[in-house]
């Protein structure tokens, strides 16, 4: 593959990151959303580094800027200030054909509201980014059969998502954030809208990819469930990460911190 | 140096480009999924371009209908100057001479005159090589003259002077008279006709202009609802790898398809609409004897295939819009 000057940037640009382990890097991310005379500062300086395998929940009141980090370390908005590297990539760099590439490849994304394509089945909502990435058909059709029965949805390929149960259509989404074997699952708050049996069948999910392909699960959440299983929690407040947190550190019965 | 190398780097490629045949199936789902808001979608072009082929078909109509008009009264006056210096016609034969009237009027004038009972007609040029000896009921000269001595008579019965000469022709077929029939319309007249021409025109084409006007404005305002019903769908295909250029590809192939099958119903609508107008005003034997059946085509591709351009212009700027959006403004939209 070609190397152009620009791209050579982009991959020296994370360099810095002290070892392989490190998968997405905030530096001094600042957000600032402007309407009309209105400033809202989402995020006032993040900086966090999370590792390769590691399963991470960003947890925080709400409006405290999880969704913007989300937007920022998934490349799906630019921040005002600072850098994000994703794979030592820095994001900035990218111009807006390799950003498409990059989501597609690098990044699976799962959203509270599920987000399918209405218009198409379960299997197509599953193939639909294997297309993007120039999978032929017949070997989208089969990978995506193969991972709507992992994450059981058996014989419901051909189901519109609004035929579908909020949890079935997670599991969907989650099928579809698999379709191009992504290091990151991104995750924003995705148990919100389901009870709470479905919530901990998502989780076990989860935690089993995690284990067994070893992706990267960053996902941001109020749900404490999410919090027991998670390697380490980031404690966000009014735009800045406040605390970086184990689980054994977390009082579960009061979700405060010890 | 090394870092380039290490194996979790890897670089990063170009995204594909994926065929036309992918977007068209995206699109003809989307369309048959969402059948209620595309038939909205498709009713908005319909009605915009049945509006524009309305207006432009019914001037059409018009012109024809009021020439048939005209055409008829000149034919009945012409034939009713002729009787009245022939007689009746029955059985009769008749030499008819033409050079300045155009074909159309004298066939409908030699039409008139077999309904009349005439039997046979015959043009001058082939009575002068013709050498027999047999009784025409007239000569007729339509425009132009014959020479020799000529009478003048004026017909009653229309607004312009139709000059008629007669003569018992010595130098013609035994008995024959000469009948000339020639309209001969007065200067203040031709300058009449041609202010009510001009403004006419004027109206027409301010017409016209509001139409195509109302056609864009209707099928952009329906095409541009249908785009914001669908960003979280487009920041959702951004997330999945969407390039910009399939999300407007997208948008494109749908407007051009559904402003084809709108403008193509509307067209038809249209039509129909100053055809059922004009029939019940005039009559449907008089409109549908002089359908100007080319103008009338032309007028259907026209507006057919400015539809589709319309909408496919009035489609620019949403699918502009919806492809350069950042996925998180348009994943944000709730609608
Ligand atoms: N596109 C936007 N335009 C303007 N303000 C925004 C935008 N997105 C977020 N904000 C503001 O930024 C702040 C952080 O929002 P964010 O969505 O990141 O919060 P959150 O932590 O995800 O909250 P929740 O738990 O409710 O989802 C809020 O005050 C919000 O109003
Ligand atoms: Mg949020």
């Amino acid at each position: 593959m070609e190397v152009t000057p620009k791209k050579l940037r982009a991959l020296l640009a994370g360099s810095e990151c002290e070892s392989s382990g490190c998968i997405t890097r905030a530096v001094g991310v600042k957000k600032v959303y402007r309407t009309g005379e209105q400033e809202t500062h989402a995020l006032r300086g993040a900086t966090l580094q999370i590792h390769r395998g590691e399963y991470l929940s960003i947890m925080g009141p709400s409006g405290s800027g999880k969704s913007t980090l989300f937007n920022m370390i998934g490349a799906l908005s630019k921040p005002s200030e600072g850098k994000v590297y994703i794979d030592q990539v820095d994001v900035a760099q990218l111009d807006f054909d390799e950003l498409a590439w990059f989501r597609c490849r690098k990044i699976g994304y799962i959203f509270q509201s599920y987000n399918l394509v209405a218009t198409m089945t379960c299997l197509e909502n599953v193939t639909l980014p294997m297309s993007f990435a120039g999978v032929d058909a017949e070997e989208a059709h089969e990978r995506g059969v193969e991972l709507l029965q992992l994450v059981g949805l058996g014989g419901r390929f051909l189901h519109k998502p609004s035929e579908l149960s909020g949890g079935q259509q997670q599991r969907v989404a989650i099928a579809r954030a698999l379709a191009n074997r992504p290091e990151i699952i991104l995750a924003d708050e995705p148990t919100a809208n389901l009870d709470q049996k479905t919530g901990e069948e998502m989780i076990s999910l989860l935690t089993k990819l995690r284990n067994e392909l070893g992706v990267t699960v960053i996902s941001a959440t109020h749900d404490l469930k999410m919090l027991k299983c998670s390697d380490r929690i980031f404690w966000i407040r009014d735009g800045v990460i406040e605390r970086v947190a184990r689980p054994s550190e977390i009082d579960f019965s009061s979700g405060e911190f010890h | 140096m090394s870092t380039i190398l290490h194996p979790a780097v890897s670089p990063i490629g170009n995204q594909v480009r994926l065929p036309f045949h992918v977007a068209w199936e995206i699109v003809i789902q989307g369309i048959r999924i969402r059948m209620g808001r595309s038939l909205v979608t498709l009713f908005g072009v319909v009605l915009g371009v049945a509006f524009l082929m309305s207006i432009i078909s019914a001037g059409l109509i018009k012109g024809s209908v009021s020439g048939e008009i005209e055409l008829r009264q000149r034919v009945a006056a012409m034939i009713g100057f002729l009787l009245a210096d022939t007689g009746p016609l029955s059985g009769k034969a008749l030499a008819i001479h033409n050079d300045t009237i155009p074909n159309a009027t004298e066939d409908r004038f030699i039409e008139a005159l077999r309904r009349e009972g005439v039997s046979e007609i015959v043009s001058i040029d082939e009575l002068r090589v013709r050498d027999e000896q047999k009784l025409y009921a007239a000569i007729v000269v339509i425009g132009g003259s014959l020479p020799g001595e000529i009478w003048t008579k004026t017909s009653p019965s229309l607004s312009h002077p139709l000059i008629a000469f007669t003569q018992p022709a010595p130098s013609h077929p035994a008995g024959a008279s000469v009948v000339q029939l020639e309209r001969e319309p007065s200067a203040e007249d031709l300058k009449k006709q041609s202010v009510a021409q001009k403004s006419d025109r004027v109206r027409t084409i301010w017409i016209v202009t509001i139409a195509i006007l109302v056609t864009m404005i209707s099928i952009s305002n329906a095409l541009l609802m249908s785009v914001t019903e669908r960003f979280r769908e487009i920041g959702t295909m951004k997330c999945l790898g969407a390039l910009s250029s399939f999300i407007r590809r997208i948008f494109f192939i749908e407007s051009a398809l559904i402003g084809f099958i709108g403008s193509f119903i509307g067209s038809a609508f249209g039509l129909i609409f100053s055809l059922a107008v004009y029939s019940a005003t005039f009559g449907p034997g008089l409109v549908f004897s002089s359908l100007p059946v080319v103008w009338l085509t032309a007028a259907y591709l026209v507006c057919t295939v400015g539809g589709i351009l319309a909408a496919v212009i009035a489609a620019i700027y949403p699918a502009d819009f919806a492809s350069r959006m950042v996925p998180a403004t348009a994943l944000r939209t709730n609608i």
